[in-house]
Order: structure tokens, then C-alpha cells, then sequence
């Protein structure tokens, strides 16, 4: 399945462009992440297709991920 | 009036009577409260409500505007009371010195028109965003770590919540400039003077900014099915 994966904010230092990338079996966004280059421990947020998911759900061929950076200091 | 002369143009006199009317919950006084407040206030919002349980230390000074050396170890409500009713002395401002927390937002939240969450840790981030989602209450949310922030506009039921996320109370990286939270602390008070004047043209609800890179991205997040935001 064909996935298209994009970065927002400092989460681009792993994701400067928009990529595609192949996958061979279903995976969950939390696995996903790590595919595409981000650190297992660096927080992030998902969004697929314009909506926002959890790190569980497991992405379909064509969906468009987009991974934002979740930060919480004030 | 002339104090608001300079930003009437834009949002003309429906939307200046709409500031006056407006009641604001500003979920603490640090780093993105200061400028928060002070935008609001300059604004013209008519009611402020200031949450923090906190008092004040040396090292907030760093970043905190509405705070300074003379309020050292005293409540910051108090001292953001006296620095924003000398800024703007037209503004009711109601301060609550206490933790924000499911029995305060009981008390205090319906009789605010917005939130705005300018808050240091994810408990209280997650207790906000679940009390404007209950009351049905636009919330404002705004968080930096090191050089990145992000501000999200929460309607519920229309964009996604915080809790669409699934975030736990994480782990947080402490270090920022003050220069940073004020962007995003104004960000914060301009999307929210944009919901109460109808400037919003709601083609987004989050926007992320990268301090090193000096970029601001947007995007309209939809609501996470399985959030109990979604109606
Ligand atoms: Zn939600």
C-alpha cells in the first residue's frame, strides 16, 4: 500500500518534504512514525486525512499522514 | 473610544461592543498568560478571569511580563491583577488563586464566554480542554517547548480537542525564551479576539510554529471519531 507521509512544525527535522512510502503489511500510526524516521521517544501527534487519530489506528492504502509536534510547556 | 482608535477599522464597532461584552477565562499567569492578558486587556475585553495557583519566582522573570521583582513569592493572580488593572483600569478582572481543576471549572466556567488555556503542564491542559468541551465552551490552547509552539482552536463538536490526541501527561522540556511565548501567548489572544469579533474565517484550527526555522504552518484539524468531543 502507498502512503503519503508529511511533517509539521519541528517534527520536518525527521520529515523536511512530503514522501511516499510502500508498505508491504497494515501498520499503526505508533509503528509508522518510526518508519518514516521519527525517534521512538519524540512526542507527536497524528492526522489522517485532515482528521485527527490515535497512535493505535492502522492506516489504509492512500492515506495521507500528516505528523505534528506535541509539546505542552507554557 | 479613543484608546481603541487603532484597531477600530478592523473590527469595527459591532466588534469593539462585542470585546466589552466578552468574558475570558485565561488559564494561567506565566510564560503565554502574560502576553495573553496583556493583548486581551488591550484589546478591550470587558471581563477577565485569571486562573494560577502559583506565586511568583525569580526564574519566571525570564519570560512572565505581567511579574516582577516587587512579587516575589506573592500570589501571580495578585500581581497580574495590579499590572493589568493599571494597564487597562476599564476591565473587570475576577482572579482565582487556585489549581484549575474539575471542581473550579465546575464553579467558574459557565459564566465565561471563552477559555483560553495558557497552562505549563499536560494534567491541567487535559482538565481544560475537558471542561470546554463539556460546557460547550471555545477553548483557545496554546503550548511551547525549546524553540517550537503550537496554538489550537478547540469549538467542540465543529474541530478536534485536545483529547482527540490521546496525550498522556508526557514528559516536558523546560527551556524557552520569553521571546517565543510571547508569540504565541499574542497568537493566543488574537485567535481569540478573531472567534469574539467573527474575524475567523475557519479554513484552520491549528498552527504550528517553528521559532529556529522561523515558520508558521496551519491546517483545520477535523475531530478524532472515537472522541467524546465529536456530537
Ligand atoms: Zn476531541
Amino acid at each position: 500500500m502507498n502512503i503519503s507521509v508529511s511533517a509539521m512544525g519541528n517534527i520536518k527535522e525527521f520529515i523536511p518534504d512530503e514522501m511516499q512510502l510502500e508498505l508491504e503489511t497494515p501498520v499503526s500510526l505508533s509503528e509508522l512514525k518510526v518508519i518514516a524516521g521519527i525517534p521512538k521517544e519524540r512526542n507527536v501527534s497524528f492526522v489522517v486525512n485532515g482528521r485527527v487519530q490515535k497512535g493505535g489506528y492502522t492506516v489504509s492504502d492512500h492515506d495521507d499522514v500528516k505528523f505534528l509536534m506535541l509539546v505542552g510547556a507554557g | 473610544m479613543e484608546r481603541y482608535a487603532r484597531h477600530q477599522e478592523l473590527i469595527g464597532a459591532a466588534g469593539q461592543t462585542a470585546l466589552a461584552k466578552a468574558r475570558v477565562l485565561v488559564i494561567g499567569t506565566g510564560g503565554l498568560g502574560s502576553p495573553t492578558l496583556f493583548a486581551l486587556a488591550a484589546a478591550g475585553v470587558g471581563t477577565l478571569g485569571i486562573v494560577d495557583d502559583d506565586v511568583v519566582e525569580i526564574s519566571n522573570l525570564n519570560r512572565q511580563l505581567l511579574h516582577s521583582d516587587a512579587f516575589i513569592n506573592q500570589p501571580k493572580t495578585d500581581s497580574a491583577k495590579q499590572t493589568i488593572g493599571r494597564f487597562n483600569p476599564d476591565i473587570q478582572l475576577k482572579t482565582y488563586s487556585q489549581r484549575f481543576d474539575a471542581d473550579l471549572a465546575e464553579q467558574i466556567v459557565p459564566e465565561y464566554d471563552m477559555l483560553v488555556d495558557c497552562v505549563d503542564n499536560y494534567a491541567t491542559r487535559i482538565a481544560a480542554n475537558a471542561c470546554a468541551v463539556k460546557y460547550n465552551k471555545t477553548l483557545i490552547e496554546g503550548g511551547i517547548e525549546g524553540m517550537s509552539g503550537f496554538v489550537q482552536i478547540v469549538i467542540p463538536g465543529k474541530t478536534a480537542c485536545f483529547n482527540c490526541f490521546g496525550v498522556e501527561d508526557n514528559e516536558i522540556y523546560r527551556q524557552v525564551l520569553g521571546a517565543s511565548t510571547g508569540i504565541i501567548g499574542n497568537l493566543q489572544a488574537l485567535e481569540c479576539i478573531k472567534q469574539l469579533t467573527g474575524i475567523w474565517d475557519g479554513s484552520y484550527s491549528y498552527i504550528a510554529v517553528d521559532f529556529r526555522q522561523c515558520s508558521m504552518e496551519r491546517m483545520f484539524l477535523e475531530p478524532n471519531d472515537d472522541c467524546g468531543c465529536k456530537k
